[in-house]
């Protein structure tokens, strides 16, 4: 049913009931003869009354039609957008019947219930989901917990392996300090007693000055194989010490040149020095410095024979930073590459006939080497088979702070190279 | 000239180190423990006392901390004799009260001057107390 429809229908209802409202009361007044002036009035005006009511009647109906019709078509358009949102056909269709509302109004109910239906197994699906993350954050904490504890027994044993190899590496110094106390005592009373047979010996028998001479040798070759192995062993222990002190190359040279002048010039050859005036100031450890150095020049005395050893210094300030480099070049021997590649390792000299010309450990440049590193610096060699050899070291100008760091929990010192074998090598 | 108490269990060096000494114009008395060693040291009042570290019995850390504590044995020099070139050695040595430190194989010359050093020090009225104590 239309609802306009329903308006009109009001309408006309009203008119009819009007007239026979007017009919009933004008009957009734006929039927009444005693009936006043007035009702006689009432009966000539009576179509005009009926009109009256009727048009009454009918704004009425319309006013009706305007407060029903109104929101039920406002209602039906709510639903119609609702369905359409829903996405069912019968946004299209009109409605403008209570049928079309009540299908709309059916359809929405359904449309909510079938909601309420996915809403309900989104839930369900929601807590499903849920209680799998719950499930697989337990199983990952599983896992993850699995994972430190794996992680913290591979670090224990990783601190375990640290603590044995440095109880090991403690053992091999404390091993050496003992062997090196051994070896000294009897070391102690055989350079003792030769030294003091010679003083007797020199006015009374050439041979056996000479031949305690050569006991004493053997003496301070062994004192100086022992400081070398004991040097080694405190650089491979992680225990060297480097001490930092302000040095001027001035007095670092004259130092240098009151030790190795002899082992230099020994073999007939003309010591030359060149570039000290140029470094000026610089900070390091002088005593393994000088080692380093004393050890160079040595070698360079040892193997030159009426040749030339030259000592030069720089300073260089550039992208490397400030830096020291320190020469020692000599007109000997020189090396084949083979050599040059065995340099630096222990015990390395150039053939087994080496120690017996030329005396020395074998150890020295090794030394050398691990020293430089220690000290952030480097040692680089050059050389050719009877044309010569030159060391090149470099040192920075500032000891870099955690070099010193390392170096503060040393607990071994420098007394090795205070003793009698310091130059011994070089006898 | 002085009277030189050398304290050394090894015999080699104790004859060899004594008759060095001996040439050298010291009169030399001898002991080859630490027991014995701090005997000597009062019995016979040595100018200048010359210890082995490691000897058995009483080592001489400890026999130089016991003469050190008494009033009348602190006044003589003692000089540490090591095998070790440890410097935990040179610091407990010196922490003990000795008043040098000198490493085997000792340097003979060295050795000399240390003692006449000592000796001159002593004699010129300075208490010799240890370095670092
Ligand atoms: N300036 C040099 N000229 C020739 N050979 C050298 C020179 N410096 C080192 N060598 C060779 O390197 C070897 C190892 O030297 P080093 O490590 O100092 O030990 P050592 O001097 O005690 O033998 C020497 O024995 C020698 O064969
Ligand atoms: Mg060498």
């Amino acid at each position: 049913m239309r609802l306009a429809s329903l308006a009109v229908a009001s309408g006309l209802a009203g008119i009819c009931a009007a007239a026979l409202v007017g009919t009933w009361v004008s009957s009734s007044m006929l039927r009444d003869p005693g009936a006043t002036v007035p009702s006689a009035l009432l009966s000539r005006a009576w179509p005009g009354l009926t009109a009256l009511v009727g048009l009454g009647a009918a704004i009425g109906a319309w006013r009706t039609h305007r407060r029903i019709a109104g929101p039920l078509h406002q209602v039906s358009d709510e639903l119609r957008r609702w369905l359409s949102m829903a996405g069912t056909g019968m946004a299209d269709r009109p409605s403008d019947d209570i049928d079309g509302l009540a299908r709309q109004v059916h359809t929405l109910h359904e449309l909510a219930e079938s909601r309420a239906a996915d809403v309900e197994r989104l839930d369900a699906a929601l807590r499903r989901t849920q209680a799998e993350f719950d499930a697989r954050v337990r199983e990952r904490t599983r896992e993850l917990r699995l994972e430190i504890a794996e992680r913290t027994r591979a670090q224990g044993q990783l601190v375990a392996a640290r603590e044995s190899a440095e109880a090991a590496s403690r053992a091999k110094s404390a091993f050496l300090a003992n062997m090196s106390h051994e070896l000294r005592t009897p070391l102690n009373a055989i350079i003792g007693y030769s030294q003091m047979l010679m003083e007797d010996a020199v006015d009374t028998s050439r041979t056996s000055y000479d031949d305690l001479h050569r006991i004493e040798q053997a003496g301070m070759h062994l004192l100086a194989l022992i400081n070398d192995i004991l040097d080694l062993s405190k650089i491979e222990a992680g225990r060297l010490t480097l001490q930092a002190a302000p040095v001027d190359a001035h007095d670092l040279l004259a130092d240098v040149l009151s030790t190795s002048r002899p082992l230099v010039e020994r073999n007939h050859n003309r010591f030359v020095v060149e570039g000290f005036g140029t470094v000026g100031r610089f900070e390091t450890d002088p005593m393994r410095l000088m080692q380093v150095l004393l050890n160079l020049l040595s070698n360079a005395g040892k193997f030159t024979e009426n040749g030339t050893v030259t000592l030069r210094a720089a300073r260089q300030t550039g992208p490397g930073g400030d830096q020291i480099v320190f020469e020692v070049t000599d007109t000997g021997i020189g090396m084949s590459p083979d050599q040059i590649d065995r340099l630096f390792v222990e015990f390395s000299q150039a053939d087994g006939s080496t120690t017996h010309r030329f005396g020395g450990t074998g150890l020295g440049l090794a030394i050398s080497q691990r020293l430089c590193h220690a000290m952030d610096g480097s040692i680089a060699v050059t050389s050719r088979e009877g044309a010569g050899t030159s060391f090149t070291v470099t040192v920075p100008a500032r000891l870099p702070q955690q070099v010193l760091a390392l170096a503060s929990s040393t607990t071994l010192d420098d007394t090795s190279h205070t003793s009698p074998g310091a130059t011994a090598e070089c006898g | 000239m002085a009277t030189l108490l050398i304290v050394e269990d090894n015999d080699l060096n104790r004859d060899m180190l004594s008759r060095r000494l001996a040439r050298r114009g010291h009169s030399i008395v001898l002991a080859c423990d630490g027991p014995e060693g701090l005997t000597k040291a009062y019995t016979t009042a040595p100018d200048l006392i010359l210890m082995d570290m490691s000897l058995p019995v009483m080592d001489g850390w400890e026999v130089t901390r016991r003469l050190k504590r008494d009033p009348v044995t602190a006044g003589i020099p003692i000089i540490a004799l090591t095998a070790h070139a440890m410097a935990e050695d040179k610091s407990t040595a010196l922490l003990a009260g000795c008043d040098e430190f000198e490493t085997k194989p000792i340097d003979f010359e060295r050795l000399i001057d240390t003692v006449t050093r000592l000796l001159e020090r002593r004699a010129s009225g300075h208490h010799a107390g240890g370095n670092l104590a």
